[in-house]
């Protein structure tokens, strides 16, 4: 459609109130280079003054109300604003343009939400960590004897081998001076969680893939 | 249940095309009061204006000028001084824009605006105004498209009456020559102010019909009406 007639168009809405907000902002835009709408809204108020019979005939027939202002009233008029540089104060009745926040103020709820993303991590880093624990539990055969595979027996370690259930062998490494230090303080070598001493059991650990 | 709504009859008596107006409305929803003249867009060009787009202010000057001027003519005897007044009022108004709430329609605002500025300047002029007290009372309370024809002015003149005139019979002959359905549209959405919603439930059809015929029908009429403006007032812009 013709650009022009488009804009006379959305001038008759206008002038009824048929026109949303944005489009009317679209339309105004383009009225700066389109003398024919606004001649079109002139003419399209003129008429509804003369069908209401609103209109200058007789003694109010003067020049301005018929042929509307001087020919350079629109003129003048923006000369005027632009020299008394008018600047209409925006009021709180009217509804704001909304504008980029240039400062980003603490929300209400911001500490709260603060907890909530520590109180997330401590669960995903407790989650983590008892699942690393459960897969170390899964297989400690494995991984105690990698262990033991590759550690270097110190000098004064015993190696005694040692027959488990099942016909396997292993070799049980027993430390002489962990046993007398043992012997000497067993009551603060205190028990294990079975009521049981532990000195036996902590000084002695078995030795390759058997464990 | 079925709705019946006379139509007002057109205050301009003798013109022709409005044999329309004497029809009745049969509509399905309950008859609500006559709408005002249409002000919902001078609301939003007000808005617009306070942002700071001076487009829309300019639109409100082409659609009041005409009233302004009329009515400071009346006050004012001296013709030349017309211009000065109005343009006064135009930059007090848009001074004044962001105090205009919406609470009564926008040339009720302007026209107190313009009153008090055509006396400002009577007053410095040391002049008396042509209108006195009561006639401005009892305009305030009126209706604000309702004319005042006993209150004379100095400024008419006969090519201003001649014009007038011309331009009256132009509306009024378009309208005589508009197809029936186009003519319907205009005259109860011009004449009686009815929605669009309302025109389109009163003429069985769909909004988008009622917004196009009403295009139309103003569009002929302002092919009639615009080479008698143009060549009197030249470019808006």
């Amino acid at each position: 459609m013709d650009r022009t007639l488009e804009n006379r168009e959305l001038i008759s809405d206008l002038a009824d109130g048929w026109l949303d907000d944005a489009d009317a902002a679209k339309l105004l835009d383009q009225l700066s280079a389109d003398d024919d709408a606004a001649v079109s809204w002139e003419i399209y108020h003129l008429s509804r003054d003369v069908l209401r019979g609103d209109w200058s005939v007789g003694a109010d027939a003067t020049a301005g109300a018929v042929n509307g202002l001087s020919a350079d009233f629109m003129v003048r008029l923006r000369a005027r604003l632009a020299e008394e540089q008018i600047e209409p104060v925006l009021p709180e009745s009217l509804p704001q343009p909304v504008m980029a926040p240039t400062f980003q103020a603490e929300a209400a709820n911001q500490p709260l939400f603060r907890w909530r993303m520590v109180a997330g991590l401590a669960s995903v880093l407790a989650v983590a960590g008892l699942g690393w624990g459960l897969l170390g539990q899964q297989d400690p055969a494995r991984q105690g004897g990698q262990i033991a595979a590759n550690a270097v027996i110190p000098a004064g370690v015993q190696a005694v081998a040692v027959s488990l259930p099942g016909d396997e062998r292993a070799v049980m490494l027993r430390d002489p001076r962990l046993d007398e230090l043992l012997a000497a303080h067993k009551q603060a070598a205190g028990a294990s969680a079975l009521q049981m001493p532990a000195g036996f059991l902590r000084n002695a650990t078995f030795e390759g893939a058997s464990r | 249940m079925l709705y019946i709504r006379a139509l007002r009859t057109s205050r301009q008596k003798n013109s022709p095309g409005f044999e329309l107006a004497a029809v009745f409305v049969f509509m399905t929803q309950p008859p609500t009061t006559l709408p005002p003249a249409p002000a919902d867009s001078d609301l939003l060009l007000v808005q617009h204006a306070v942002e700071g787009n001076q487009r829309a202010f300019e639109l409100l000057v082409l659609k009041y000028q005409r009233r302004v001027a009329r009515l400071v003519a009346r006050m004012v005897r001296d013709s030349d001084l017309v211009d000065d007044v109005v343009q006064e009022t135009f930059i007090r108004a848009y001074r004044a824009l962001h105090q205009f709430r919406g609470e009564a329609q926008f040339y009720t605002w302007l026209y107190r605006i313009a009153v008090n500025t055509a006396k400002k300047a009577l007053v410095d002029l040391r002049r008396n105004p042509v209108m006195n007290e009561s006639a401005f009372r009892a305009r305030d309370d009126d209706d604000e498209t309702s004319p005042v024809s006993n209150e004379l002015s100095t400024d008419e003149t006969p090519e201003t009456v001649l014009a007038a005139k011309e331009i009256g019979e132009a509306v009024n002959s378009a309208m005589e020559a508009l197809p029936e359905d186009l003519r319907q549209a205009v005259t109860l959405r011009e004449i009686e102010g009815l929605s669009y919603d309302e025109i389109a439930e009163v003429m069985n059809c769909p909004i988008g019909t009622v917004r196009s015929r009403i295009f139309r029908a103003r569009e002929a009429i302002s092919a009639k009406v615009k080479p008698l403006l143009t060549n009197q007032t030249g470019k808006r812009w």
